[in-house]
């Protein structure tokens, strides 16, 4: 009896001892980078945004490693930092409206602005804006436009009046059309095409309209895609799409495809730089910062990559429209990602 | 001290056989506790109180929206299943059963596919049925057609491409279950009178039984969670049980709405799975039955 | 009577050509087109090698490239170990009953256990990293490793174990003299098939990944995802030769059969 009894401690022993090693098996790399601090942050950004071949110039001037994880639309950065807790990332680059919704949870730190050599060589109308108005948590890095972009092999012209090309029943029956699979930014799309602006969408009424609108539109869609548009587009499995001035600026001068911005409602992205609220990297990072901010670093990415520039000086042109700046909408959280999920599930599931 | 070294040397084999049982537990069955739990919980709760339990998370899916989804997924699942055996049966029986030298090089170049990421085999498939892609350039310049044909961001690409990435899934335990058979069958077969198609349905098909079954399962379910290749190859446009979970996790970030759903799914899972197993087996008593 | 016959005598090879042709197809195509100068998917204008070249630079090629081998190698490493020290010290003890407790995670579809691991480390606050990736796969590994050391283990003679016992070697000794030689084969097997398993895995790595542990297959899908080059191909045609490489030795250790999936 008394052996059984203690075999029966042996054993639970052995339980908890094995258990202890799993979890320390977890804990280890947190405990790693804890201990032996390393000469690197990581940044996580939008695909194409960073060109990793020249930050290794970076590397070379600095002794400090960059890595660069990617995600591929907000949800993914939002879903990643939430459930971090904004650990695992010293540097984020965010659109606006992830951004929104990390300062409403409390997850990015507030800047040092006097380590900050080029806060005055950012452009003023990019400032200020409703997601960060004091500029505290934020400085705004790459923008661009929303517009539509066309095939002219299949579609000599396009009106440029407004988003009625994209619903345009007889236009997408002959030729398809490719929307984004972001629901935020198809619902919105949607409801400017409809109402003009996105407050229309807090009524439930509204809602309806617009998930109506994308059904119908569901027959001629042939992709939802949020960044293919480009190649699809270029070997005409669609005729027009929704896609954000970089992507076209980056297919070049001979391409038969063409963009239209709406004059009316049309919709502009900010992308901004962040840290996260658990980063213990800050000096690091504002190296970094002060390098990418220099002027032919922003020139080099801005003709890679075809996005507009932040920096002070820059033409205004067709695609860069600072001077109309305050006409253009972002997408922001008119509704909550939740309700935007809901309303997409319906669309999607028709 | 000496007594819990005996005692210790004498627990040595619980001791090491322990870690894995451990690693099971923590990371398959407390995960899945995890979620149950989670499902029965109100939206945004992520901890355990008793205030937050309620039904409300599976009652939001008592609608046709979703059990159109999940009957899309039942129908992937099986279809895929069912044409990898089409497809895969003929030549595992070849290589079997037929085939006498090389075998072993036939089977690398069979299981060599397999081999590849899946996510490369999708976007490979993309070269073959784009706008410009091989079919449609090889049909148009045959002048068999005039217009490129639609093949892409259909419902029949996301069907080819499930059935070229799960077949070696399908051709493995086909192959083995055939190469068993004892070859004196065949024989005995000829040698009584049996004629081809006798033989095969008689004889091939039962004893190989256990190979289609496995590869039928090995197929089945982890076809009914896809959808990476559906969303690939479908545009987009229509949503699978593995794309609506990822949704309600990623976009919504509504751990517990996802958790419900992904324990309903997982419910009707169970149920198709049991369902076939009983199909499978009641077939093979009948055939046994028959031949008696 | 005869014309069946011929009929079926032809009908299968060619169904048997198809097969093969259907499985190589794309593969073929995706292969040349990673020579293809422009970046314009299928619009040949000529051989290049810069995709390759281009890959070779790129440094997050080979940061993926490195995460993923290592999560696969400690995957395999793990569940090995792990599966046969189960097999062998479990059937000298009740925890092998508990075999039953391994069929779980097959059953499952990988999306549940992706998600349930998600819930499972946010829940405890557990930072995700290589070890929560390495955790999950190693899961993985365990359910296909478990069942094939299982069965080859019921297969083998029992009398060498208890012969090894009888003349005084203990039993870890009995397991690395005696069993593990007497395995190799299937051990091998189940540790190349956990190897592709993990190394090819998406849906664990793209839940469970954290800051920098980025693989593979989670590259490949943001490229393809954020308007692919040429760059795939060539990626995708280098794992492919490697693949075939690695194949090419399992075949050559003479498995003749896989009969673990009985």
């Amino acid at each position: 009896m008394r052996i059984a009894v203690v075999s029966w401690m042996m054993r639970t022993l052995i339980v908890i001892w094995w258990s202890v090693v799993i979890a320390f098996f977890l804990m280890v790399p947190s405990l790693f980078h804890y201990l032996m601090p390393d000469r690197s942050i990581t940044v996580f950004t939008w695909p194409l945004l960073l060109d990793p071949l020249y930050l290794k110039n970076f590397e070379r001037e600095t002794g400090i490693t960059v890595h660069i994880a990617y995600f591929e639309n907000g949800a993914g950065l939002l879903s990643k930092l939430i459930t971090a807790q904004g650990r695992g990332y010293d540097l984020i680059i965010p659109d606006d409206h992830s951004l929104e919704v990390l300062e409403s949870k409390g997850l990015v730190k507030k800047l040092d602005k006097s380590k900050l050599h080029f806060l005055d060589s950012i452009e003023p109308l990019l400032q200020n804006q409703y997601y960060d108005p004091a500029n505290e948590y934020s400085i705004p890095y790459y923008w661009g436009v929303y517009g539509i972009g066309y095939n002219v092999k299949k579609i000599p012209e396009l009106s440029d009046s407004s988003w009625q090309p994209l619903f345009d029943k007889e236009l997408i029956a002959r030729n398809r059309v490719c929307l984004s699979d972001d629901p935020r930014e198809a619902i919105m799309i949607a409801a400017l095409y409809l109402f003009g602006n996105l407050e229309a969408l807090r009524d439930v009424e509204n809602q309806k309209k617009v998930v109506q609108l994308l059904i119908d539109q569901k027959k001629y869609v042939e992709v939802y895609t949020s960044s293919r548009a480009d190649s699809l587009l270029q070997n005409q499995s669609c005729g027009l799409a929704s896609i954000m001035s970089p992507e076209f600026l980056r297919l070049g001068e001979n391409s038969n495809i063409k963009m239209a911005v709406p004059q009316k409602d049309a919709v502009i992205v900010v992308d901004s730089i962040a840290i996260p609220k658990n980063s213990k990297k800050d000096d690091l990072v504002y190296q970094f910062l002060n390098y990418l901010y220099r002027p032919e670093v922003v020139a080099h990415h801005v003709k890679s990559f075809g996005y507009c520039s932040p920096l002070k000086g820059n033409e205004f042109s067709y695609f860069c429209p600072l001077d109309r700046i305050h006409d253009f909408h972002f997408f922001k959280e008119i509704l909550s990602d939740e309700l935007v999920n809901e309303l997409w599930v319906k669309v999607l599931a028709a | 001290m000496k007594k819990i070294n005996a005692n210790f040397r004498s627990e040595f084999p619980f001791f090491m056989a322990l870690p894995a049982v451990a690693w099971q537990f923590f990371f398959c069955y407390v995960p899945v506790v995890c979620l149950i739990l989670l499902s029965f919980l109100r939206s945004g709760n992520t901890a355990f109180d008793t205030q937050a339990v309620t039904l409300e998370n599976y009652t939001y899916f008592f609608s046709p929206l979703f059990a159109l989804v999940i009957g899309r997924s039942l129908l992937l699942a099986f279809c895929t299943a069912f044409f990898c055996l089409l497809f895969a049966y003929p030549v595992s029986y070849c290589l079997a059963i037929k085939i006498r030298r090389f075998k072993n090089i036939f089977l690398f170049f069979l299981i060599l596919p397999f081999w590849t990421s899946f996510m490369v085999q999708a976007y490979a498939w993309f070269f073959v049925l784009e706008h410009n892609g091989l079919i449609n350039t090889i049909l148009l310049n045959l002048g068999v057609i005039s217009a490129p044909l639609h093949l892409l961001n259909t419902t029949l690409s996301i069907y080819i491409v499930m059935v070229y990435c799960y077949l070696p899934f399908m051709i493995m335990p086909l192959y083995t279950a055939l190469e068993k058979i004892d070859r004196r069958f065949f024989e005995a077969a000829a040698d009584l009178g049996a004629t081809q198609w006798q033989t095969f349905t008689k004889l091939t098909i039962p004893l190989s039984m256990p190979g289609i079954k496995t590869g039928f399962f090995l197929v089945f379910v982890p076809a009914f969670g896809e959808f990476v290749i559906p969303t690939l190859l479908g545009g987009g446009k229509k949503l699978f049980v593995g794309s609506l979970i990822s949704q309600y996790f990623f976009v919504a970030r509504n751990p517990n709405i996802g958790s419900a759903f992904t324990v309903i799914t997982c419910i009707v899972l169970l149920m198709a799975v049991g369902l076939l197993y009983w199909f499978f087996n009641r077939k093979t008593v009948l055939t046994l039955t028959q031949e008696d | 009577m005869i014309r069946s016959k011929n009929t079926l005598r032809y009908f299968l090879p060619v169904l048997a050509v198809a097969a093969y042709l259907f499985l190589y197809i794309p593969i073929i195509i995706l292969i040349i087109f990673s020579f293809n100068k422009s970046d314009l998917p299928l619009v040949w204008e000529g051989f290049s090698w810069q995709w390759y070249i281009a890959l070779w630079n790129s440094p997050d090629m080979w940061h993926a490239l490195k995460n993923s081998l290592i999560v696969a190698l400690c995957s395999v490493a793990l569940s090995i170990v792990l599966g046969l020290f189960f097999v062998f010290y479990g059937s000298r003890n009740f925890l092998g009953k508990l075999l039953v407790m391994f069929y779980a995670s097959l059953a499952m579809p990988e999306i549940v256990l992706a998600v349930g691991l998600l819930s499972l480390f946010s829940f405890f606050s557990v930072p995700l990293s290589l070890t929560t990736l390495i955790a999950g796969h190693t899961l993985i590994g365990l359910g296909y490793v478990v069942p094939i050391l299982h069965s080859r283990f019921q297969e083998l003679d029992k009398r060498y174990m208890e012969a090894s016992l009888d003349l005084g070697a203990t039993e870890t000794q009995t397991l690395g003299l005696v069993i593990i030689p007497l395995m190799l084969q299937s051990l091998l097997a189940a540790a190349l098939l956990v190897f592709v398993l993990s190394f090819d895995d998406f849906l664990i790595s793209f839940f469970c990944s954290g800051g920098s542990t980025q693989t593979l297959p989670i590259y490949i899908f943001v490229m393809i995802r954020s308007g692919a080059t040429p760059m795939i191909n060539a990626l995708s045609t280098i794992l492919l030769v490697v693949s075939s490489l690695l194949v090419l030795i399992f075949s050559s250790l003479k498995i003749k059969k896989m009969d673990f999936l009985q």
